[in-house]
């Protein structure tokens, strides 16, 4: 835009173009830089302190100061709390919640998401009489607290012979993942040039067909939205893993807070961050390998279109 | 981004039978009138026939077994059945029926479940033996409720003042064409995508008396300095406020940041001929524009804070004591010890004060659907 207004102009005669150079270090940017530094250090505290914690021995962390890394670092901590830390009964470390969300993660992604795809692609393009209402409940039905619909959930997976069980877990993140989903294929299927529809039923496509051969396909950016969305969430999940897996099939999260919190012998701290680290790294690295498309999905779970 | 029609997956079968003048097919193509479905007779009858069946069969067979969740369903399946009577394409309502169970069986039933169940004195296992408001009277006379109500009100009102200005303050800061937004925003928001479970023990860590910031601090020479707020009755609740900000407020400041990116570059150009100072732009221009943007971050943030379960958990447990209980906590305790009812009724309470909060946002988005029509 800048650039053709200003081409004829300088054939004429030399001069001065574009913006105005940007002194560097004016008052008012050293401020806004001083503040955004000074409070990423907040942010960034917590995940320096558990870096250096996991990496120290016992003695160093007895008179240590918290924010000073250990003089020689190791990773005993780390492998302690991977294969021997104990969660109160047995003493597997936290690889066995690790794989245990792996589990529940997997197979639950895969089947909210394909549930909620299918269900935003009805109501964006073959809309049915109450479909909006059932849309709109289920948006209010989002933000009930979870305690609400807790105990009938107990009795349905009870009554359905799979409480207590990898299935009762798939079921219930597929249950709550359907409204924040449903939303964001709804939205994005309606955002989509409607003569796309339009012309694959002129030519005789049927409700799977369009949704298989020509919505799918377009749609890979917003599926990637929704593993991210459901994998974050799923890992980070703590109630429905406490109620509904069993404790057999404990997710990391409460297999984490079992390790930290089991009474037995000295509080090793190195080996609790390191634990603590291990939760946090599935997400941590998703996120910074993905960051764009997360924050598409907060936004897009919040701004409403 | 979108590929072009040339290179869509559609076979262009059919295609040529379309003539320009054909207005019938026209119709049928530009309309949302669906090409299968209500125009074809042979689809409703087939409709009508599917849900006489779903009701003809599930309840029968629901009473026969005294199964309680065929029952259930059998009780769902009349709507259920209802909508797929009336027309609209057969495939999208089959393909919303786990939807329109969930809407149907978990939240609306459950939620009635729970309000009904609420009123009875089940105490194991649900039975309905009516006790009217008992259970309602028996929580607000337990201490360890009031300090629930308490702690959430604490933390409910500090967690939403203090994410919304800290958050706004850092979208401004953002908002000012830095280099390096994309690092800024990463550092603020990668809180957000840790479990709550770690974001506690992580703060457990740095706020522990014996090791963490207090024992630091006093080794670099301020031995009278004071932070045992995890373990001071009094403070426990900040703590916990603490760590909440912590993993919650990059989350406000990405939603703001959107809000002020969504506004029109002219309303700034027009403030700056007027001569208005930038601040002022922000406060009495910007904010008043972002009104949809911040009630719906209202709305989540407040909402979630009333949920506030697994951070205290792994922060603090409840303790010292009962200071820093939660009714979340309080529901999920007595839930599952035989206090089946007033779990319930604690549930019900927190629900009340979710529907308090939502008010605003469905005022909003009927407001939105009303200016629309």
């Amino acid at each position: 835009m800048t650039i053709a207004a200003a081409a004829p102009r300088t054939l004429g005669r030399p001069e001065p173009d574009g913006p105005r150079p940007k002194q560097l270090f004016s008052p008012a940017t050293l401020l806004v830089y001083s503040v955004l530094c000074i409070t990423s250090l907040y942010y960034l505290l917590p995940l320096y302190v558990m870096i250096i914690t996991s990496l120290k021995d016992l003695d160093a962390i007895r008179d240590g100061n918290i924010f000073v890394p250990s003089a020689n670092p190791t990773i005993a901590p780390w492998i302690k709390a991977w294969s021997t830390a104990c969660t109160g009964l047995y003493c597997n470390g936290i690889q066995v919640g690790f794989w245990n969300s792996v589990k529940i993660t997997v197979p639950s992604v895969v089947v909210s998401i394909a549930v909620a795809s299918i269900t935003g692609y009805s109501l964006a393009n073959w809309p049915f009489r109450f479909s909006e209402a059932f849309f709109t409940v289920l948006l209010i039905g989002s933000f009930i607290p979870y305690q609400v619909m807790l105990y009938p959930l107990v009795i349905i997976t009870r009554e359905l012979g799979i409480f207590s069980t990898l299935w009762a877990v798939i079921l219930i993140h597929t249950i709550f993942g359907l409204p924040i989903l449903t939303l964001l294929f709804r939205n994005y299927f309606s955002s989509l040039p409607p003569e796309l529809f339009r012309a694959a039923r002129v030519d005789g496509a049927g409700f799977w067909r369009i949704f298989f051969q020509v919505m799918a396909p377009m749609s890979v950016p917003i599926f990637t939205v929704a593993v991210i969305l459901q994998v974050t969430g799923i890992w980070n999940d703590f109630l429905f893993g406490l109620i509904f897996a069993g404790p057999t099939n404990y997710p990391i999260t409460v297999q984490l807070n079992n390790i930290v919190n089991s009474l037995q012998g000295v509080k090793e701290y190195n080996v609790d961050m390191a634990a603590t680290l291990l939760t946090g790294m599935v997400p941590l690295l998703i996120y910074f390998f993905s960051g764009r498309y997360f924050v598409r999905g907060i936004a897009a779970g919040a701004v409403k279109g | 981004m979108l590929p072009g029609p040339a290179s869509l997956p559609v076979r262009a079968l059919g295609l040529s039978r379309v003539v320009p003048g054909d207005r019938k097919l026209m119709a049928i193509v530009t309309t949302s009138t669906p090409l299968e479905g209500e125009n074809d007779p042979r689809w409703r009858h087939l409709n009508t026939k599917i849900a006489a069946l779903l009701i003809l069969l599930i309840i029968p067979l629901a009473y026969t077994f005294g199964d309680s969740l065929l029952a259930y369903a059998s009780l769902l399946a009349i709507p259920v059945a209802a909508v797929m009577v009336f027309g609209g394409n057969l495939n999208a309502k089959l393909a919303s029926l786990p939807m329109m169970f969930i809407v149907l069986g978990v939240f609306v039933g459950g939620t009635i479940w729970t309000m009904v169940y609420s009123f009875t004195k089940s105490t194991t296992l649900p039975f309905l033996d009516f006790v009217g408001f008992a259970q309602y009277v028996r929580l607000w006379k337990s201490d360890r409720w009031q300090i629930s109500i308490e702690n959430l009100a604490i933390y409910g009102v500090f967690y939403v003042i203090i994410a919304f200005i800290v958050g706004f303050l850092l979208a401004v800061f953002m908002d000012q064409k830095i280099r390096a937004e994309g690092v800024f925003r990463s550092i603020y928001l990668y809180p957000f995508a840790l479990s709550l479970v770690v974001t506690g023990h992580v703060w457990a860590w740095i706020m522990s008396p014996a090791f963490g910031l207090e024992a630091t601090v006093r080794s670099m020479g301020w031995t009278t300095f004071n932070f045992d707020w995890l373990t001071n009755r009094h403070m426990v609740m900040y703590a916990v406020l603490i760590a909440g900000l912590w993993q919650g407020t990059g989350l406000v400041m990405a939603l703001m940041l959107a809000g002020l990116r969504g506004i029109d570059d002219e309303i700034w150009k027009a403030a700056k001929v007027d001569g208005i100072p930038k601040w002022r732009t922000y406060i009495q221009i910007v904010l008043p524009m972002m009104r949809p943007v911040l009630i719906t971050t209202f709305v989540i943030v407040a909402s979630s804070a009333v949920r506030i379960f697994d951070l205290v958990v792994a922060l603090t447990q409840g303790g010292p004591g009962l200071s820093s209980e939660v009714p979340s906590k309080y529901v999920y305790e007595f839930m599952f010890v035989g206090n089946l009812a007033q779990g319930l009724a604690a549930s019900t309470m927190m629900l009340l004060t979710t529907a308090i909060i939502l008010i605003p946002w469905i005022w909003v988005e009927f407001g939105k659907a009303r200016a629309q029509r």
